[in-house]
């Protein structure tokens, strides 16, 4: 290679290490605030879901549409990925959740949060009930009463048998795990589990601890049927929105690793191409002094 | 008088925890006031004000658009 390639790839690799950079800086700062999202949301998650279980053993078996299994019908996956890409795996650790899915049942509708489950949806010829992009990192409870609302009306009017959810699952910020859960109907062990799941492992939020079901007799106001109305809704509402604040919170934090990982290469690619540089300079160097020598010889 | 443990949370993070003395709610099927070692219940809530007598005998609101209550094992919470 020319000595002004090597120095123009040296110059190009450093302005892609700054860019790199940057973007791991920004990533840094909507990671922290999106981590704390989640994190502040998770008790009134716990909560929710302590009270479904507990209504549950209260009523001992409970008949709600929404709750009761059928047979046979097509699924519902609810995919939630990012926008953009540059965060390593988060993304195609869910598609991948997401493709064993439509191997394992013959039929299988898609509801897109994010422009990369559209796009894999679209790709894989899925029928798109609906699509959500740009969902804003400040998402709220509201933002998603209408999606909520939306899957509960295919659940009920759409026969599908059943519909699951597919996010990544913020476990640290270095590890995040994609899950697929259940989302209706609504069984009394998926929702135990998704309690589980919601206590982090490390951290100062791990002391938070799940307190055991007893079951034991509720009055219910007004009746039990009645509340059901209103209660399983709201916990679909807070089952969704858990789900895009966990990846919201993933994607920042694997985009910042990514981000931190590219920088790192940049530095070190830097380096090999300035002794690379240097080396085939001195080269030039020397065969220019030695042709000089060799011109100066032969004038004798 | 006795006291109960309190917690009222919001999505994005816990708007009230601690002992009451008593919490008045707008329960679905009417307003009711809770006390210390209320029966076990269940009730959703309707659009109103929640009005909290903390131990100390000082009160305050929080309003409500949706919301849920569960009481147990003197524990209230209320979730919006």
């Amino acid at each position: 290679m020319a000595l002004k390639q090597i120095k123009n790839k040296i110059i190009s690799t450093k302005k892609t290490g700054k860019v790199t950079k940057a973007m791991e800086s920004v990533s840094a700062v909507k990671m922290r605030k999106s981590q704390e999202r989640a994190f502040a949301s998770r008790p009134y998650v716990l909560g929710a879901v302590t009270i479904l279980e507990r209504l549950t053993a209260s009523l001992g078996s409970i008949t709600h549409p929404l709750t009761t299994a059928r047979p046979d019908g097509a699924v519902l996956a609810i995919i939630v990925t990012s926008d953009k890409g540059l965060a390593g795996s988060v993304n195609s650790a869910v598609l991948k959740k997401a493709e064993h899915l439509f191997k394992e049942h013959a039929t299988v509708d898609v509801v897109a949060f994010g422009r990369k489950a559209v796009e894999f949806s679209r790709r894989e010829k899925k029928q798109l009930i609906a699509e959500f992009v740009n969902v804003n990192d400040g998402v709220t409870l509201a933002d998603v009463e209408a999606s909520a609302a939306m899957v509960i009306n295919a659940f009920t009017e759409g026969g599908y048998s059943k519909v699951v959810v597919i996010y990544q699952n913020f476990v640290s910020t270095f590890e995040q795990a994609p899950t697929v859960r259940q989302v209706l109907p609504l069984i009394a062990g998926e929702i135990s589990q998704i309690a589980k799941d919601i206590a982090p492992r490390v951290g100062k939020y791990s002391t938070a601890t799940v307190a055991e079901v007893k079951a034991r007799e509720y009055t219910i106001e007004p009746s039990g049927a009645e509340v059901l109305d209103i209660l399983l809704p709201q916990l679909v509402q807070v089952i969704l929105y858990h789900a895009l604040l966990e990846s919201k919170a993933s994607e920042h934090s694997a985009r910042m690793v990514a981000m931190k990982n590219a920088t790192d290469k940049s530095k070190e690619v830097v380096k090999a191409l300035t002794i690379k540089f240097n080396k085939q300079r001195q080269a030039a160097i020397t065969a220019e002094v030695s042709e000089i020598t060799a011109g100066v010889e032969a004038m004798k | 008088m006795k006291t109960f443990q309190l917690t009222i949370t919001r999505v994005d993070g816990p708007l009230f925890v601690g002992e009451a003395l008593s919490v008045q709610v707008p329960g679905i099927s009417g307003d009711m006031t809770i006390l210390a070692h209320h029966t076990a219940l269940i009730s959703p809530l309707r659009t109103g004000a929640v009005k909290v007598t903390e131990a100390d005998g000082s009160t305050r609101e929080f309003t409500v658009a949706t919301g849920t209550l569960e009481v147990s094992d003197n524990q209230a919470t209320i979730l919006l």
